[in-house]
């Protein structure tokens, strides 16, 4: 064999390998959306793999707004809303306190600043379940108990540390240069921020925004614990619907609510993706 | 406009002392260079003038106000930094408007002020840009005209040229001193390169240690250093040195001839020498035998490395020389161009 032609096969046998590769990675999608469009006695037939014969949207409006989640049969879709208002306050405000937080840490010469910042990081390490009872008397007491708003502070404390870690490492590395420039031009403390630190730091929010977004969206236990019929996320409805189904287990609208529920953590990352750009620094200074 | 009064400014961090007790009078329109190695603690001096550190003791005076406690956006005072620091999220136009902005000037005024700068250092066809969009030399522009926008009273470079390749920092150089011609802020210049500190300062305080070593004109600290760390750090190719005792009539001796150099005063003691290399001269009646080693020419002149009774030494010569390897020369060195130090403090003794 010559040289191009040992090229070629090394070539076909790395495609070979990444299209394996991919299609292992796919398959619980595709299986997922294969058997939300089927009727239910086509999966019961057996054959999780195959197409539908009669494909149909049923299920997914089944599970969308008509399937018995509380009392009424109101399908996923105020618990959706719920997750909504649950997530972007929680994800606005822990990114929000944790850009502060790490601007505060590192652009400012502060006593103690190290020690805060191990306590902020500590906060990262705690397990969820050892704050349930301590949060619940908490919330009670604030009258937040079962509440989306209770959510929302719940998530957004937690978030703290996981944020402040992310923009404190970020603006670790900002130039110092810049922030000395500005304050001889006249910025003060929070023109600064808001100007200069926050604008500059696109790349920090999106990976903050993405980390923060997928765990509070997909958060569970939290939801179960300080949650009523009327304030529960969509990840507890969607256990709802799976676990309490009464009759006959609707496998079709469970695939389809399940996949409800992963829609905006996909859309997520698909959309900020793009924004992982690399060097928006670039050009501010040195040259 | 206005003159700046350093008086005993010191700074520790700690333990460390970086700044000891300095004390200079900036006159008004006046481009003082702070020159040094690095970690002479001239970046700190320029941030206290700056504001951006707090000195542990001293005052400052700009014109007739006491700046020492005076937040540095109050301080009529503008910087232009190493890396630039261009605000990589506005344009152009934005950043030299920033300082105005944050000053609340109307809008009008500081397009004005923009539109100014802007002609006065050729970047008009920039201002709409974002700063990565620029190359070093424009990026430079840009954060002078920042500065200048503001119309301070006083300036502050620190070490704007040197990330600047070869060619363009020569050229930004000679457009620094014209614009401060042009300008004539008073100006305090940051650098560790002695040829931009010769060729830009009115004058030159040498710092090291914390201390400024010397405080001169640029021709004085050439033909006059202080101690041999000045010698030594003005001048490319540096100084020669040479150790010897005078002897006990008071003659300064290179090698074993008599330089011609009387100092009666300092009869027997142990000095050093230094002889800059355009002032070691070929001569036929030179009594200092040498051998050449290496010829290093650079065009418009050329270094001879040769081995002497002093040493190995470096001469300076006009063009190309016509000397190789391995020739034997005569040299002879004025009186007034010999420098004599203090073996052990390094103080100029003559």
């Amino acid at each position: 064999m010559n040289r191009s032609t040992t090229d070629l096969v090394q070539r076909v046998l790395l495609y070979v390998v990444l299209a394996f590769l991919a299609l292992v990675f796919l398959l619980p999608i595709y299986v997922m959306v294969v058997n939300s469009i089927k009727p239910l006695d086509e999966i019961r037939g057996g054959n999780l793999i195959s197409l539908p014969l009669n494909a149909t949207i049923e299920p997914w409006l089944q599970a969308w707004s008509k399937a018995q989640i509380g009392v009424q049969p109101t399908g996923l879709r105020p618990y959706f809303m719920n997750s909504f208002l649950m997530v972007i306050p929680a994800v606005l405000f822990s990114t929000l306190i944790g850009s502060l937080n790490g601007y505060v840490l590192t652009q400012f010469k502060m006593r103690g600043a190290t020690l805060i910042f191990g306590a902020l990081l500590f906060s990262v390490f705690i397990p969820f379940q050892i704050v349930l009872i301590p949060m619940a008397k908490l919330l009670g007491e604030l009258g937040l108990a079962g509440t989306v708003k209770g959510l929302i502070l719940v998530h957004t404390v937690y978030g703290i540390g996981f944020g402040t870690l992310f923009f404190r490492n970020f603006y670790t590395a900002f130039p110092h240069e810049l922030v000395k420039s500005a304050r001889m031009d006249g910025a003060g403390f929070f023109v600064l921020y808001w100007r200069l630190l926050l604008p500059n730091s696109l790349p920090i929010i999106v990976v903050n925004v993405i980390w923060q977004f997928t765990n509070i969206w997909n958060d569970f236990l939290f939801g179960a614990s300080f949650s009523d019929f009327s304030s529960y996320p969509l990840t507890v409805a969607l256990n709802n619907l799976v676990s309490s189904s009464t009759g006959v287990k609707e496998y079709n609208v469970h695939f389809a609510g399940a996949f409800i529920a992963a829609i905006p953590t996909l859309v997520v990352y698909v959309v900020s993706g793009k924004y992982f750009v690399r060097g928006l620094m670039a050009g501010s200074v040195k040259g | 406009m206005a003159t700046l009064t350093i008086k005993d400014i010191s700074k520790s961090f700690g333990s460390t002392t970086v700044l000891q007790n300095i004390d200079l009078d900036l006159a008004d329109g006046e481009f003082l260079v702070l020159v040094g190695p690095s970690g002479c603690g001239k970046s700190t001096l320029m941030n206290i003038v700056a504001g951006l550190e707090e000195p542990s003791t001293g005052s400052l005076h700009l014109g007739t106000r006491d700046i020492t406690k005076e937040a540095p956006d109050t301080r009529d005072i503008a910087m232009v930094f190493q890396s630039y620091a261009l605000y990589p999220n506005m344009t152009v136009a934005e950043n030299i408007a920033f300082p105005l902005e944050m000053r609340k000037v109307p809008v009008a005024e500081r397009k004005a002020a923009v539109d100014e700068v802007a002609a006065l250092l050729q970047i008009g066809h920039l201002l709409q840009r974002k700063p990565r969009q620029l190359s070093g030399g424009q990026r430079q522009r840009v954060a002078i005209g920042r500065a200048l926008a503001r119309r301070p009273s006083l300036f502050l470079f620190d070490e704007p040229l040197s990330n600047l390749d070869a060619k363009l920092r020569v050229d930004m150089r000679a457009e620094l001193k014209k614009l401060h011609m042009a300008t004539g802020v008073t100006t305090i210049y940051v650098t560790h390169d002695q040829v931009e500190a010769m060729t830009l300062g009115t004058r030159i305080a040498v710092l090291k240690d914390g201390r400024i070593q010397q405080l001169a004109t640029p021709m004085e600290l050439y033909e006059r250093p202080a101690n041999t760390f000045v010698a030594e750090f003005i001048g490319s190719p540096a100084i020669n040195w040479s150790e010897s005792e005078v002897g006990s009539d008071g003659h300064i001796y290179l090698g074993q001839d008599s330089s011609g150099l009387l100092l009666p005063d300092l009869a027997g003691r142990r000095v050093r020498i230094g002889i800059r290399p355009e002032d070691m001269v070929v001569s036929e009646a030179g009594t200092l035998q040498a051998t050449v080693t290496l010829v290093e020419p650079t065009g418009a002149e050329s270094y001879v490395l040769v081995r002497s009774a002093m040493g190995e030494c470096t001469l300076r010569m006009a063009g190309a020389a016509s000397y190789a390897p391995g020739d034997a020369l005569r040299m002879t060195v004025a009186t007034h161009k010999i420098h004599v130090f203090d073996a052990q403090s390094g103080e100029r003794l003559n």
